[in-house]
């Protein structure tokens, strides 16, 4: 792939505070998935309902939204720390 | 000037519908509108007057809103299966096709979760799904899965488009086009180890969003097979429909590669042989589709389990009839003369097989909902019938215009085919495809021959 023009530009601070934002914002989304995970194991903990398969699911489902921010952070910080020369 | 510079790119094709916009943009993207407008104030007459105005009622409590949730989510299952899959089997021919694939996905999740919301006729009442859910019912897996899969969805679709976005980055003129560009590409400008990070997070998304997918469409089906009814209370409903799912997908995927294969001119990326690959793909899910459906029946008829034998017949022979064989003539009796003969399976072969797909799959999740809802088990409630309101109708049709609306959007934004995947197969796929052969190959290649 040609190299593209202006490709080292950051194109200014509000650029990144824009993409701290958006990760902020992915890393806010996650985090209240897995508060709500939690409040639906302790909503089936008062009332004697299911517990195990709550835990069950939330084992599954937690990791999942845990690894997806690990990976756009990942991709976020990697990429940023690539481009540098 | 950073406009014409695009159109000196190899692709300038595909940067076409981006920084170029004709008459016929404005004209598709005002008919959707008003598709879209006609969906809202239906939705808005429906909030008004409450779900009275639907042609839902007791017993057939679940219908156009539940039949087009299942179908939406199944229609996903396009981009794991084209883009994951196919990367994991490093198949060469998947490259162009990969982003408009997980955009389908992207979009189709959205509205399919919109329908449940439309179809709980108070908004305010998904309030009670965070606060009050259980996770005894299957209504909450499902709304666990699906929000797994839409969050891993939209990121498999946005890390691969990041050199993309780097491209129109560069390209763009000032204005808040170019600003969307430069916060969305990440800073990228091509480096070694930006593409090993890049290479390595889709490496690992599309392993993981394979068993997502597969996860989410089996725990729809627990939603009707976790209960009792009458031909929902079936252990083969997890498979049917994960099966029934990627069979509409590639339909759905098929259909709208044609469409912008010709309003793009994408004639030299989405060539006869991927509709054809693809086609044969179609082909195997029409037999996987039609085994399922035959064994599902059989076991049910040769149970002859009374509950359910009124339901079996309602379909097969009674007032449902109709709507089961055209959905046999959908899915099996048209498709798979066309997809079976390499004569037939051409681009307007396999759209035409796709299209009776679409509509098979959806009187499908029809036949699979109204007809066990319309024969309660229980004796003493009479019998159900049900059919839609002009009310459901301007949603339902609301919706798949919303789908196309967000697509074109889409696809003025960002380029609709991957510029960066297509480039890396013209770089990279002969000298991929011949070291793959030489591993193959027994005795030749890297290996010293026998002088005997």
């Amino acid at each position: 792939m040609a190299t593209p023009r202006n490709s080292s530009a950051p194109g200014g601070p509000w650029v990144f505070r824009t993409q701290l934002a958006l990760l902020a914002g992915f890393s806010a989304f996650a985090s209240l998935v897995i508060l709500w995970i939690a409040r639906l194991i302790y909503v089936s903990y008062t009332l004697h309902d299911v517990f195990s398969a709550s835990i069950g699911i939330a084992l599954i489902a937690v990791p999942i939204f845990v690894f997806l921010t690990c990976m756009v952070h990942y991709v976020f910080w990697g990429l940023r720390r690539g481009g540098r020369p | 000037m950073a406009e014409t510079d695009w159109r000196k790119e190899e692709d300038a094709i595909l940067l076409r519908p981006i920084f170029a916009t004709g008459r016929t943009y404005y004209l598709v993207v005002a008919v959707l509108g008003a598709l879209v407008l006609w969906g809202l104030v239906s939705y808005i007459v429906q909030y008004e007057n409450g779900l009275g105005v639907t042609g839902m009622n007791f017993p057939v409590s679940w219908s156009f809103y539940i039949i087009n949730f299942v179908f939406f989510v199944g229609i996903s299952h396009a981009g794991t299966l084209i883009s994951a899959i196919l990367r994991l089997s490093q198949a060469e021919w998947r490259r162009p096709i990969t982003r408009i694939a997980e955009v389908i996905t992207v979009l189709v999740l959205g509205i399919g979760g919109m329908n449940i919301l439309i179809d709980l006729g108070r908004p305010d009442r998904l309030m009670n799904l965070f606060l009050y859910g259980r996770y005894q019912s299957p209504l909450l897996w499902d709304a666990t899965s699906i929000t797994a899969y839409f969050t891993a969805s939209s990121v498999y679709l946005y890390i691969p488009m990041i050199p993309d976005i780097a491209v129109l980055r560069d390209r763009s003129p000032p204005g808040w086009r170019s600003f969307l560009y430069r916060v969305l590409a990440m800073g990228w400008a091509g480096t070694e180890r930006q593409h090993k990070v890049l290479n390595r997070a889709v490496a690992i998304m599309a392993v993981l969003v394979v068993p997502i997918a597969v996860s989410v469409h089996t725990v729809v089906s627990f939603v009707f097979s976790m209960t009792v009814q009458p031909m929902w209370h079936s252990t083969i409903f997890g498979p049917y429909f994960v099966v029934g799912a990627i069979f509409s997908g590639i339909a759905a995927l098929l259909v709208i590669m044609a469409v912008l294969r010709k309003v793009f001119h994408l004639e030299d990326y989405l060539q006869p042989i991927h509709f054809s690959y693809l086609g044969l793909l179609l082909l195997v899910m029409v037999l996987l589709w039609f085994y399922f459906t035959f064994a599902e029946y059989l076991t049910t008829y040769y149970g002859n389990e009374p509950n359910e034998m009124r339901v079996f017949f309602a379909k097969l022979s009674g007032k449902y009839a109709p709507a089961f064989w055209a959905m046999v003539a959908c899915n099996f009796a048209i498709p798979l003369p066309i997809l079976a003969f390499r004569r037939t399976r051409t681009i307007l072969g396999t759209v035409i097989a796709s299209i009776s797909i679409i509509i098979g799959m959806w009187l499908e999740r029809f036949i699979i909902i109204v007809p066990t809802l319309a024969n309660p088990r229980l004796r003493q409630y009479a019998q159900g019938s049900y059919a839609p309101s002009i009310v459901e109708i301007g949603i339902m049709v609301g919706c798949f215009a919303l789908f196309s609306l967000l697509y074109v959007l889409f696809s003025k934004l960002f380029p609709i085919v991957s510029i960066s995947e297509v480039r890396e197969g013209r770089e990279k796929t002969v000298e991929i495809v011949k070291e793959r052969l030489d591993r193959y190959k027994p005795g030749l290649g890297k290996l010293p021959r026998a002088t005997t």
